[in-house]
């Protein structure tokens, strides 16, 4: 009986790698595709020797053409790009934890006029996603720029403001935690003296630290990795994010770009991978409550 | 008391009137009202009292407001319009411009200019005619209003000073090509170059009701609010403005020969694509979940870390990698069919498997979200329930149909719904796969086999080619509201949020 049981769990987990070993091929293939010097699209899995020149052809540094052995530059500014969408999803990151914060504890402790309004209102369109009105942003971004050009297309600040819209998921997520923390601290704390708003920002928020930042790096994964808005808003070459800068890379040459987009993507998703990876427990508890990937 | 919080409230309220101002100032009517209602809102919720719990709520409502509300109507109000290529503009913008436009009357004299400085506003202007060996002389001050100059004829000048060059004429060019110069017994020039005068005149004139009247032919124009254009009732004016079309961008896509079709196989296949994603990835995350999370099963963490590994990779670089695997000629995958079957399959470029590569590609990267919920409800059904089970004799499988299913189904059918939604509007997973692509024959406008719903409307909207169409990109977009909304709907009566959140 012992030995069946252990038999049959033997066979689960070799069903299982095999399972996963299909799975995470891709993964394997493409490391393998940026350290193989031949880099085109039909490489072996293994390669036969090993060189960095895709890594050093990505990250800006002299490499040796595979064809016609010059040394050079890469023209495609792939850090740029990476660091745009770094800068761009950490000030939308930052930018929406003040905004959900604060309208998430209004709506967690207060009682007022249109909060039951606002709480319906946000709830329905937080299944909207913003994407269906790009038209719109295109052309109202194209508006503002006539007056506030830092602010119009093809900048970056106008690309954070069309992100910002999106608060309604984020403010049912810490509203739900707030509704968690007790309020007899603040209101002892408002009997000591303190103000609504010293209470605010000196009690409940260390105390949500946990939600703030699953909301902060939820926000900076999605926004690293949107790749509609940034692709109809930004045109110049050096203010590409890196999802639509790797894009038309990868594109205009596919099969001879291939090592060096293996190289790029493992640059771009390693990060965003380990962060995810990192707090994937919140997102899926988060998640039950709305639903923004998947 | 001068606190953070009063200087912050002052330096806000002064810069909105600041805007105001601005706006206001330069002729915004309708932008700089709407700005003082908000400037106005800001002040009695920042320095009013009893509107304590609005201060928190303020800076994010306004900002959804402005950057969700506003765009959803916006969009509805463009796909009620014609907006797109030759129909940029409104109608005030495109009478300006045409009023604006000159004409160069022809078997008129012309002539070539130097401008000489005066002074810093006055200038002598010595205009020559080569050929006839003939010379004008005029003096005006630029800073005033100069209707019209007159020229004297006067024998070849000299000067001591050197003229402006024409760089330095251009700085003054809109002021000075207003100036009407009247030669003596000559039709009167216009600068119409940095070196060069001649008869120009306006091409177009106003008349009542918008209409222009065209100078040269004398052919009145009117404006055609239904397409858009100034129209002698044969021949169009470019550019055209954008006009209300009522619900014709609609009826277009229901009726119209060319687009019906192409829209009613878009259509089918954007419910079949949400449709069959969800299905498969989440029978197969349901699956997993049984499989790792079964009793005495030992390496749970790993294996569940693992599986997920294809989620938390942004979704654009894996669908990137994947069309190079795709790849019909050299990707790895016909490598290995060819090594099976001695054939290679043409995966994005052939309608059905261009669709099933969709489909697969979808499956790896949405299973694992599928596995984390299934596992996290799995993990939280009491083991009671499944030993009262046991001590009742259900078998492994009956468990699993009667008790497990029905637990797992009630609690995820609001995230099936959820995810449906979402792969409605799953952009990246087709757009960077397949472009839309292969291209429908039969369609006159830009449209693919693959092509959803959301990447129809990008496609109409920003993919140049054929031109853009706003108007009707919006029209598509607000029929995904439609399914959107009425999948909400469900959802909230799933999940019963509409009793219990309130």
């Amino acid at each position: 009986m012992n030995k069946q049981r252990a038999a049959i769990e033997l066979a689960k987990h070799l069903i299982l790698i095999t399972f996963l070993m299909l799975i995470l091929f891709p993964i394997f293939y493409i490391i393998s595709i940026s350290l193989n010097p031949i880099g085109s699209i039909g490489s072996d899995i293994i390669p036969k020797d090993l060189s960095w020149t895709h890594w050093r052809y990505i990250l800006g540094l002299p490499y040796t053409d595979g064809v016609t052995g010059e040394v050079k530059i890469s023209s495609f500014p792939m850090l740029i790009w990476l660091f745009n969408s770094i800068k761009i999803s950490v000030i939308t990151a930052m930018l929406m934890l003040f905004l959900s914060t604060t309208s998430a504890y209004a709506l967690s402790r207060f009682q007022f006029k249109g909060k039951k309004l606002s709480l319906l209102t946000l709830m329905i369109v937080q299944m909207f996603p913003n994407i269906m009105a790009m038209v719109a942003f295109y052309l109202m971004l194209d508006f503002i720029g006539q007056y506030v050009p830092e602010l119009g297309t093809d900048t970056h600040g106008g690309l954070v403001l069309v992100y910002l819209g999106m608060t309604p998921f984020n403010i049912w997520l810490i509203k739900g935690y707030f509704d968690t923390i007790p309020k007899s601290i603040e209101e002892s704390a408002i009997m000591d003296g303190c103000t609504r708003f010293q209470a605010f920002y000196k009690i409940v928020i260390p105390l949500s630290t946990p939600i703030l930042a699953v909301v902060a790096l939820l926000t900076f994964i999605n926004t690293f990795s949107d790749f509609i808005l940034p692709s109809i808003i930004l045109k110049t070459q050096d203010k590409l994010t890196f999802a639509v800068g790797i894009q038309i890379f990868v594109s205009e040459a596919f099969s001879n770009r291939w090592g060096q987009f293996a190289a790029a993507s493992i640059l771009g998703a390693f990060p965003i991978s380990a962060i995810f990876l990192c707090i994937h427990k919140y997102i899926v508890g988060g998640l039950t409550v709305g639903g923004s990937k998947g | 008391m001068i606190s953070f919080k009063n200087i912050f409230t002052l330096f806000i309220l002064s810069l909105g009137l600041f805007i105001v101002y601005k706006l206001l100032s330069q002729g915004y009517l309708l932008l700089g009202l709407v700005t003082t209602c908000l400037w106005a809102l800001t002040t009695v919720i920042f320095l009013v009292k009893g509107a304590f719990p609005y201060r928190f709520m303020y800076p994010g409502l306004i900002t959804f407001f402005l950057f969700m509300v506003i765009p959803i109507l916006f969009t509805i109000y463009i796909s009620f319009t014609n907006l797109g290529t030759g129909h940029l503009l409104s109608l005030e913008r495109v009478k300006e411009i045409l009023l604006l436009e000159k004409h160069t009357l022809e078997n008129t004299p012309s002539y070539n200019f130097h401008l000489y400085p005066q002074t810093d506003t006055l200038f002598l202007i010595h205009v020559y005619n080569e050929d006839e060996q003939e010379n004008f002389l005029g003096q005006f001050d630029i800073s005033k209003e100069n209707k019209s100059v007159n020229l004297k004829p006067v024998a070849q000048p000299e000067f001591i000073k050197s003229p402006f060059s024409r760089g330095e004429v251009f700085t003054h060019f809109d002021s000075l090509s207003e100036i009407n110069f009247s030669v003596p017994e000559r039709p009167p020039v216009k600068i119409a170059s940095t070196n060069y005068m001649a008869s120009i005149i306006n091409r177009y004139e106003l008349k009542e009701n918008d209409k222009i009247i065209d100078m040269v032919t004398q052919t009145l124009y009117w404006p055609d609010y239904t397409s858009g254009y100034y129209t002698d009732g044969k021949e169009n004016i470019t550019p055209g403005f954008f006009v209300n079309v009522g619900f014709s961008n609609f009826l277009k896509l229901f009726t119209n020969k060319s687009m019906k079709k192409p829209f009613a196989k878009v259509i089918t296949w954007t419910l079949l694509w949400s449709c069959c994603s969800v299905l498969l990835t989440f029978c197969l995350g349901i699956f997993l979940a049984l499989f790792v999370n079964s009793k005495h099963f030992k390496g749970k963490f790993i294996y569940r870390i693992l599986i997920i590994i294809p989620y938390s990779i942004p979704f654009f670089i894996s669908v990137l990698i994947f069309k190079g695997l795709y790849n019909k000629d050299y990707g790895i995958i016909n490598d290995i069919v060819f090594y099976f079957f001695n054939y290679k399959i043409d995966w994005l470029g052939n309608a059905l498997w261009a669709k099933a590569s969709c489909l697969l590609v979808n499956l790896w990267l949405g299973f694992p979200y599928m596995f984390l919920i299934t596992t996290g409800i799995l993990q939280s059904i009491p083991n009671s329930v499944y030993e009262a089970a046991s001590l009742d004799g259900a078998g492994k499988f009956l468990t699993f149909r009667k008790i497990t299913l029905p637990l797992v189904m009630s609690a995820v059918a609001p995230l099936l719904v959820g995810s449906f939604a979402f792969n409605l509007n799953n952009f990246v997973g087709i757009y960077l796969l397949t472009a839309g692509g292969p291209p429908m024959m039969e369609a006159s406008t830009p449209v693919g086999e693959t092509d959803i719903l959301i990447s129809y409307t990008y496609r109409l909207a920003f993919e140049g080619g054929r031109g853009q169409d706003f108007g009707m990109a919006s029209a598509i977009a607000l029929i995904i509201f439609i399914i959107i909304a009425f999948l909400t709907l469900i959802n909230f009566k799933l999940s019963g949020m509409l009793n219990e959140k309130r």
